[in-house]
């Protein structure tokens, strides 16, 4: 409705069938979280199996728990709580064309961050099979019920590495369209849906380090 | 409408005010983390350890998302959404476990 | 449009004569494959399900071939169990879930609050490629041999025992899961965010008050599905224990996830159908819906509670006693607001000037089937019955009665209601009349022997059985016949309509959403001039407003001309 004034950036950034860029920010921003608690009820399952499991045999998921990588799982967690501060600012400073490159060294900084943690998690992965952690006919621990926690483990940290590879993608994305035409960027919806996907996927990890690594400590 | 909403240059932030709120609140919540690990190693109960990691859990959970993902300037109709996701899986809890709190 | 068009085949195709609107946009595959046009992606979507309701038509025939003789002698026993899992995989998931939101919510959300498409076109088109991918590897396991699981997948036989292709088919429903998902979420911003100036949400037609709440249990429901499925992949594929008791696993967990999704999956199918009887009894009753706020609250209602049920499918699975009472006191709450709705549909009628047009005689259809599974659902509800009735024919019955009775009854209603709409064509009113009563009598005629065999012990699931059920199932089959032949009579006289039904004009049936306002068909941008909002919906009796019924009919299509014969 107000055609004339339409901004060349918020024209690169508007898409049918909306006719004005502060609208379809909002509309994709509730989309976005529409999808992220759509997100929440997918992990939900995972997260009821876990606790129906545990209240089952509780002794067993101490002893499993026990037998994680607190290193390798504390250090991840950081680095995701970094990333997350990292890519909170984003939003907070695409929107100014004069911070346009500092929110797209965040993205970066924040995708590298991923990354880190895709390593990290690589090494554990391997520690844990040299240790015989994958549930099967060598697998380390007796008692009835541990093989179920290593399931959930590798289950929660697989489907999570999924989501932080989408996430490191999503981020990568957004950094290079947005250094392609910045002004695009400091319009664009894509910023926030960007940034709000990171932040769930830090959310739901915060959660899986508290139920897969710190039972079972301290004897 | 947009009119309202463009952006002029001299508001704009410098970078350290955009950083300081974000960086205080990661300096919380990685103090979080260490209590949390700490805490693990705590000579008491169980289910004690489990409530607390549980409770700081929520509380990172309620940083993030009000502060990082700036929840705390949504209207009403995101933070219905948002509180949905949690609403409903309080459900599935309390129902599967109206089985599993009473079986055998 | 001009009285010149009578015959439309003698005139050179000329465009001025008959706007096609949205379907004159482009004739090539590209343009139908890549168009984000929510009217265009929502006939993709019900040519892609009717395709598969065929498929899961031959699939259930072949099954009522088997069952008219009581020995196993047309199919193996094995075979027998492909085909009834082929059956409810597709009817369920490549049917029933999409079918009213894909085609009929795609096609009248935009146009009924007034907004020139959905939030996300893209988005939208993608959601339709999911289903296409999903659909892909269900023909896939199709065509490799099938799966034998039931179309409930339960643990540990699909994790571990089956050896079919399970994995393949769970990947079908986990992708299209997500399309529906994504269906979801659009219709949940479209109607937060472009509704038209005026059009308050309680103005909103019932119909999208019936698309945002399926939405919403869409969006919460379907994800918990997505996870038993993959974990019931996990346990298949890597061999790590979760359902399996051998792993010290409990299979009954599958069943709550699986439940949490497949009971709201119910409403899922039945909202949307609501929706659209909501929209038809008032028109061609010529009354303001009764208790509008109430249809409403019934619509929340039902889409909460209906998360609170769904251990009633575990009565007899070794579910706690305790929680046995808690889901059979819930599933009795959730009729309430069913109830409600069918009274306030019979209470509509209620000194109506009724006209039996064929949408109506659906809708009637589906009020009655709908009060019938509904009825039995509370039966089915209580513990004793049900441990009596569990995976009997009753059973059977009774959903078949709801999601086909009622889903199928409305989206039949939507098809007649809206066809001029989408194609700008009449259907032929007769054929149409004679298919719907065709439908009606057919569905009962295979269901009802089923309550009565299932009530005297034939179990579901089972290709023999002893002959003394054998009349049920002659009964039932022959009904299959006559429904399978109401089934296809629209595919006729609908596809006959496409060329030679009559111009339908722009508002036929004198209906007042505001779809209607806009010319049939509708153009790209679904309105000229967006239009606003001053009054409260199914408004049948404006003040100084005389004329009713067919009389309204008549003078409605002479002022708007078009009219022929
Ligand atoms: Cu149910």
């Amino acid at each position: 409705m107000t055609a004339a004034r339409i901004t060349p950036a918020e024209k690169a950034a508007l898409r049918e069938p909306w006719e004005d860029i502060a609208r379809q920010r909002q509309a994709v921003e509730l989309g976005m979280w529409a999808f992220l608690a759509s997100e929440l009820l997918f992990f939900s399952g995972l997260f009821a199996g876990y606790t129906i499991y545990r209240s089952i045999y509780p002794q067993a998921f101490w002893e499993a728990g026990a037998e994680t990588s607190l290193w390798f799982g504390g250090a991840n967690t950081a680095i995701l709580l970094i990333s997350s501060a990292v890519v909170a600012l984003v939003p907070r400073a695409a929107r100014w064309p004069g911070l346009g490159r500092f929110a797209r060294a965040m993205l970066w900084i924040g995708a590298l961050l991923g990354v880190a943690f895709l390593v990290l998690k690589g090494f554990e992965y391997r520690e844990d099979f040299h240790e015989h952690l994958w549930p099967g006919p060598d697998f380390k621990l007796h008692a009835e019920g541990a093989e179920l926690f290593f399931s959930f483990y590798w289950c929660l940290t697989a489907i999570h590495a999924v989501h932080l590879v989408v996430g490191i993608c999503l981020l990568a994305r957004l950094a290079v369209a947005g250094a392609r035409d910045p002004g695009w960027f400091t319009e664009t919806p894509a910023v926030q849906a960007t940034a709000l996907y990171w932040g769930l996927v830090d959310i739901i990890w915060t959660v899986v380090f508290v139920i897969i690594y710190l039972p079972g400590r301290g004897g | 409408m947009s009119a309202a909403g463009r952006r002029r240059h001299d508001d704009m932030p410098t970078v350290r005010e955009i950083v300081r709120r974000p960086a205080w609140v990661l300096l919380v919540l990685l103090v979080a983390l260490g209590l949390n690990i700490g805490a693990a190693f705590l000579p008491i109960a169980p289910f004690l350890k489990t409530a607390f990691h549980l409770i700081v859990a929520a509380g990172t959970v309620a940083l993030i998302a009000f502060i990082f993902m700036e929840m705390e300037k949504k209207g009403p109709t995101i933070r219905l959404f948002a509180a949905a996701g949690f609403i409903w899986i309080a459900i599935l809890f309390l129902l599967i476990f109206s089985d599993y709190g009473i079986r055998r | 449009m001009s009285d010149a068009v009578l015959d439309d085949t003698s005139l050179p195709h000329d465009v001025s004569t008959f706007d096609k609107g949205y379907l004159g946009d482009g004739h090539t595959l590209r343009s139908w494959l890549l168009t984000t046009d929510h009217k265009r992606i929502a006939i993709l979507y019900a040519l892609t399900l009717t395709i598969f309701f065929f498929i899961g038509g031959v699939a259930i025939a072949l099954v009522r071939i088997e069952l008219v003789t009581p020995a196993q002698d047309f199919v193996t026993a094995d075979e027998y169990n492909r085909l009834f899992t082929l059956h409810g995989i597709i009817m369920v998931w490549f049917f029933l879930v999409p079918s009213i939101p894909a085609t009929f919510g795609n096609f009248l959300l935009p146009l009924m609050i007034g907004a020139r498409d959905l939030a996300f076109p893209r988005l939208n088109l993608f959601s339709w490629y999911l289903t296409v991918i999903g659909g892909a590897f269900t023909v896939y396991v199709l065509l490799a041999g099938g799966v034998d699981t039931g179309w409930t997948f339960y643990t540990p036989y699909s994790s571990i025992y089956s050896n079919s292709h399970v994995i393949a088919a769970a990947i079908a429903v986990f992708v299209a899961g997500f399309g529906t998902i994504a269906t979801g979420i659009n219709f949940i911003v479209t109607t937060h965010t472009m509704r038209a100036p005026g059009l308050t949400w309680f103005r909103l037609p019932l119909f999208v008050w019936a698309m945002y709440t399926v939405s919403v249990v869409i969006i919460l429901a379907t994800p918990v599905l997505a996870m038993a499925l993959t974990l019931m992949m996990a346990e298949r594929f890597f061999g790590v224990p979760i359902f399996n008791p051998q792993g010290g696993g409990d299979p009954i967990l599958f069943q709550h996830l699986f439940w949490f999704y497949s009971h709201p999956a119910v409403y899922i199918m039945i909202l949307p159908a609501m929706g659209v009887v909501s929209e038809v009894i008032p028109c061609f009753a010529r009354r303001r819906l009764f208790g509008y706020d109430f249809m409403v609250y019934a619509l929340v209602a039902i889409s909460v509670v209906g998360f609170f049920v769904w251990g009633h499918h575990m009565f007899v699975s070794g579910e706690s006693p305790y929680a046995n009472l808690v889901f059979s006191f819930l599933s009795f709450v959730v009729a309430v607001p069913s109830a409600i709705k069918v009274f306030n549909w019979t209470a509509t009628l209620y000194r109506g000037q009724i006209t039996y047009e064929a949408p109506m005689l659906y809708a009637f259809g589906f009020v009655g089937l709908f009060t019938m599974g509904g009825l039995t659902g509370l039966f089915l509800a209580s513990i004793p019955i049900d441990v009596q009735a569990t995976d009997t024919y009753f059973v059977i019955a009774h959903f078949h009665y709801v999601m086909v009775g009622g889903t199928v009854s409305a989206f039949f209603a939507a098809l007649h209601f809206w066809w001029s709409k989408i194609t700008g064509r009449m259907y032929p009113e007769t054929w149409a009349r004679f298919a719907a009563v065709l439908m009606y009598f057919g569905f009962n005629f295979t269901f009802f022997p089923q309550f009565i065999m299932g009530w005297a012990g034939m179990p579901r699931r089972y290709g023999s059985y002893p002959p003394e059920f054998q009349i049920y199932h002659v009964l039932s089959s022959a009904g299959a016949v006559v429904l399978a032949a109401a089934y296809l009579m629209p595919l006729g006289y609908l596809t006959w309509s496409l060329r030679w039904g009559r111009r339908a004009g722009d508002n036929p049936w004198g209906a007042t959403g505001l779809e209607w306002q806009t010319s049939s068909p509708p153009p790209t941008h679904n309105f000229d001039k967006l239009p606003t909002v001053e009054r409260a919906p199914y408004d049948y009796h404006p003040e100084g407003y005389v004329e009713t019924g067919e009389a309204a009919r008549t003078i409605e299509a002479s002022q708007k001309g078009g009219e022929q014969e």
